[in-house]
């Protein structure tokens, strides 16, 4: 797990970087425009057409950094997480609750979920998830699965700490 | 030729390039990126002008070969930038692709003189 979580932060922090190089770009390429006489907006968009496609880019850039999806596989410890036997069963459910959390709005997740579960139709799996009238995941429902994704995530590293280094650890743990 | 279309033929002269050009850019100096992009359009007075954004994929790049290095510091207006240099293996590239790059002149300069 620690591996884990030293690899996503080894990865955010890469998108990070470019996030921060961009924004030192754009802010110092308008202030020069400004300084030539444009006002604060129309610097602001010169320097964004002088800078190009942001998704292009951003694409690229990210790829060389090693900060897209293909960084994050090769950063993580694919090799000893699938020894695990719980890491088809991890990845799934780690899968279904993300897409639920940041798209709480697609049917279509609601629609493949019902595919996923053991159930014959639709009404038994609408009684087990929370969904609206227009039948989306609520915002509040989504937010919570997001929060017990990470409060699992959090007792499974307190759960780990608290086999090798004592029960103290562990409850330092979960306080942080 | 139209406008938009001699300034992408001149984009695509500059990306083969690049890579050369900046190295000898920061052989002169560790700079951040925009001033990177600065100092090649005034040097080239503003003929090769590409999207400043790839310049960063081309620094990540480099870096990657171990040619350039990076490191956080403050920038002349006081805000956090980063300072990119030439590592010992970036001079010799640089080196190499110089004496590449002139022999490559050369060839053509010969050609399109005597063809």
């Amino acid at each position: 797990m620690p591996e884990l979580v030293r690899a996503m932060l080894i990865w955010w922090e890469r998108r990070r970087r470019f996030r921060e190089e961009w924004h030192f770009h754009l802010s110092r390429a308008a202030s020069d425009w400004e300084s030539l006489g444009l006002s604060p907006g129309e610097a602001r968009r010169m320097a964004t057409r002088r800078l190009g496609s942001r998704q292009a880019q951003r694409r690229e850039a990210l790829r060389e950094l090693g900060a897209d999806t293909r960084g994050l596989f090769a950063l993580l410890p694919i090799r000893r997480i699938r020894r695990s036997p719980w890491f088809v069963i991890t990845v799934l459910a780690a899968l279904i609750t993300l897409t639920l959390a940041v798209n709480p709005a697609r049917r279509q997740v609601i629609r493949t979920l019902y595919y996923l579960l053991p159930l014959s139709g639709s009404a038994p799996a609408a009684r087990l998830l929370p969904l609206s009238r227009s039948g989306t995941v609520p915002a509040g429902f989504a937010r919570l699965t997001l929060w017990a994704f990470l409060a699992t995530g959090f007792a499974r590293i307190a759960a780990r700490l608290a086999q090798g280094g004592g029960w103290r650890i562990s409850v330092y743990a979960l306080a942080v | 030729m139209s406008k938009g279309a001699a300034e992408s033929d001149r984009g695509t002269l500059l990306r083969g390039a690049l890579d050369l050009l900046v190295l000898r850019i920061l052989a002169s100096g560790p700079r951040h990126g925009y001033a990177i992009s600065v100092r090649l359009g005034q040097l080239s007075d503003d003929w090769l002008r590409i999207d400043e954004g790839s310049l960063y994929p081309c620094l990540y790049r480099m870096e990657a070969r171990g040619w350039i290095q990076s490191e956080v510091s403050l920038s002349e207006n006081k805000r956090r930038a980063r300072y990119y240099s030439l590592t010992s293996r970036g001079e010799t590239e640089l080196r190499e692709q110089t004496d590449n790059w002139r022999q490559f002149s050369k060839v053509v300069t010969t050609v399109l003189r005597e063809a």
